[in-house]
């Protein structure tokens, strides 16, 4: 178990190494020099070239990659705003939690709604119970994040004006993002759920238990579900992964001051650091998300576990 | 004669095409004069077999209710915006006329007007095209790039695990960062925001195909075209190919929706299309400013979105049924 972990940790560097080299290449392209965008057009020639070269952005580009990352890795420096001055760091950890939180809890509401559901779809097949909650989440699995999002902004705020419209103050700003970002999610679970069910349904220990005489709740819950739920929780961790990305349109939609709304003001302030910073830390927590997935995995899957410890594989 | 294993299973799921042999032969000569060099020692048989597939798949999916249903509205919406723009001039799209903002539907303006007094209906059609047309070309793109890489590094061990550790990488950055991440590099147009969804969509068609090529290159009638000699070109071309095409075509039509997503979002971040250019998501990241004022403004381009993805995976479900029935729950 433990050298299934450590194996798992040891694969993340180089992925994210590769990630933040490609993040790196991916943004040099962008046109303009640093110094230029941070003293404005009309600066001395003299001034600018000084700059730069203050900067290192006249080193070779390997170079500056490696001093980059050698910066976050030994002091967690990501370096300056081209706008702000400020260190790029502050800005992350002050809006971090918000982006966090927003695909936390949406995944906590696709979770609450998307598993039960799928199963009660999946054990009351071809009737009522089946087909309504398939049709809905049909429905719901095409809204775009932010269509919905516009909706319930507008029934629940500007129509209702139960809840706020913009901002991240307090966890009273976040119901209306989360139920726009989590019920698609929740949806895609329902019928990954329903499906995952109805192939362990099908299998010869289900009808082993059935047979012995087992009583239907335990069947499902105990016998079925436990089976089904691997598959599930590799999902919920790649979606969760995914959610802090597709988080973006949320965030500006509601004008939240997270990871995503720093990317795109940095784009068009084009502010490099900050696009590269804010990138890379979501890239990162994505990848550890899906290595915390993949641990729990081990611990519900005794296959895995027994692969790694040596004797009984 | 390398063809022959999967010959039988098809027949006898279908007994009914034995009645469709006559007119089926008829079409050979002529498809055997393209290439008759090719065809040669494998008679109108290999052709006679493709095409009674493809009519067997087009059976199947025709009894497919839900996928019908959305391969009809699909096509409705889709010759609605890709045709009625012959019809209606661009000008219509970009006239602005401001002291009928937010008009209510008439005669010239069907669908009302939206906060510049620009007709919504041309607007809707013309956006449409352009949310179409970018999924349409950044699916193709994804999957020829993608595509290849995944099958080639299935056939070619030694490229497999170079190509597949890219891939990984690629994969662990979230499609829609990967995305503003090339935007940002490139600036935002039309090119290159479908370019850039492309991209950031490459690793799901690469993992993919890569795993349908595998489970074919280990088939006997691959074996036996190498024992033969055929060049890896030709295997890969007319024996892995057609072997994936259901995987491929079922692929594509799913990512499609997802790349039609992706670049609505991006446009309603304000990355991707750039108004006054009509896209769905540019439309409704427009109409964001004027819910109170005018709800359908908000309303009509999300439907758009809605219908459009709904149907396709409509269309994606019902190719994956009827290119494989044993997988239908």
């Amino acid at each position: 178990m433990i050298k299934y972990i450590i194996k798992r940790i040891i694969l993340i560097v180089p992925i994210l190494l590769g990630v933040s080299f490609l993040v790196f290449t991916i943004l040099s392209f962008t046109p303009g020099d640093p110094a230029t965008i941070i003293l404005g057009n009309g600066a001395e020639q003299e001034a600018v070239e000084q700059l730069n070269e203050e900067l290192g952005y006249n080193r070779p580009f390997l170079e500056r990659y490696f001093t980059y990352i050698g910066n976050i890795v030994t002091g967690l420096d990501f370096g300056f705003s081209y706008r702000t001055r400020q260190p790029i760091r502050e800005e992350l950890v002050k809006r971090l939690p918000i982006s966090f939180k927003l695909a936390f809890f949406a995944v906590v509401v696709a979770c609450l709604i998307g598993i039960p559901v799928g199963i009660l779809t999946a054990v009351k097949q071809y009737t009522v119970f089946d087909t309504g909650p398939t049709l809905t989440a049909l429905l719901f699995a095409a809204f775009p994040t932010f269509w919905l999002g516009m909706i319930l902004l507008y029934v629940f705020s500007l129509k209702l004006g139960l809840l706020p419209s913009y901002g991240a103050v307090s966890w009273y700003h976040f119901i209306l993002p989360v139920l726009g970002l989590g019920l698609p999610e929740a949806a895609t679970l329902m019928r990954f759920t329903r499906s995952s069910m109805l192939e362990t349904v099908r299998q010869d220990y289900i009808r082993t238990a059935r047979s012995k005489g087992a009583p239907e709740r335990r069947v499902i819950w105990r016998h079925a579900f436990k089976n089904a739920l691997i598959p599930i929780v590799t999902i919920v961790g790649v979606d969760f992964a995914a959610l802090m990305g597709d988080a973006c349109a949320t965030e500006v939609l509601y004008s939240m001051p997270g990871l995503c709304t720093m990317i795109i003001n940095g784009i068009r302030q084009k502010d490099v650091p900050s696009v590269m910073g804010a990138t890379l830390l979501l890239t990162a927590l994505c990848a550890l998300v899906v290595l915390l997935v993949d641990i729990i995995y081990a611990y519900i899957d005794p296959r895995i576990a027994a692969k790694y410890s040596g004797r009984r594989g | 004669m390398t063809e022959s294993p999967t010959t039988p299973p098809e027949k006898a799921l279908a007994p009914s095409e034995k009645t469709l042999e006559p007119s089926e032969t008829t079409l050979a000569p002529s498809e055997k004069d393209i290439d008759p060099s090719e065809n040669s020692l494998e008679p109108s048989n290999i052709i006679f077999r493709k095409q009674s597939n493809a009519r067997e798949i087009w059976r199947r999916f025709r009894k497919n209710r839900n996928a019908m249903i959305g391969l009809v509205l699909f096509v409705i919406v889709f010759l609605a915006c890709f045709v009625a723009p012959l019809f209606i001039s661009y000008g219509k799209v970009t006239k602005q006329d401001i002291r009928h903002r937010f008009a209510s539907p008439t005669i010239s303006h069907p669908l009302g007007t939206d906060h510049f007094g620009r007709d919504e209906l041309a607007r809707l059609l013309y956006g449409g095209r352009t949310t179409m047309a970018i999924g349409l070309i950044a699916a193709a793109l994804s999957l020829l790039v993608g595509g290849s890489l995944g099958m080639l590094a299935a056939y070619y061990d030694r490229l497999d695990n170079p190509v597949m550790r890219l891939i990984d990488v690629l994969a662990s950055i979230p499609p829609i960062l990967m995305a503003l991440a090339i935007v940002s590099a490139l600036g935002t147009n039309l090119q290159n925001v479908v370019l850039a969804i492309a991209i950031a969509r490459m690793p799901a068609f690469c993992r993919v195909i890569r795993a349908a090529v595998l489970s074919v290159s280990d088939q006997e009638y691959i074996e036996a075209a190498r024992a033969g000699g055929t060049s890896d070109l030709r295997i890969l071309t007319k024996h892995v190919i057609p072997n994936c095409l259901g995987t491929i075509i079922v692929q594509t039509t799913m990512n499609m929706s997802l790349l039609m997503l992706a670049a609505a979002s991006l446009s309603f971040i304000g990355m991707g299309v750039q108004p006054p250019a009509p896209e769905w998501g540019a439309m409704l990241s427009e109409a964001r400013e004027y819910m109170l004022q005018a709800t359908s403004l908000m309303v009509l381009p999300g439907l758009g979105i809605v219908l459009v993805t709904t149907q396709l995976n409509l269309i994606g479900d019902g190719l994956r049924d009827a290119f494989d029935p044993k997988l239908k729950n």
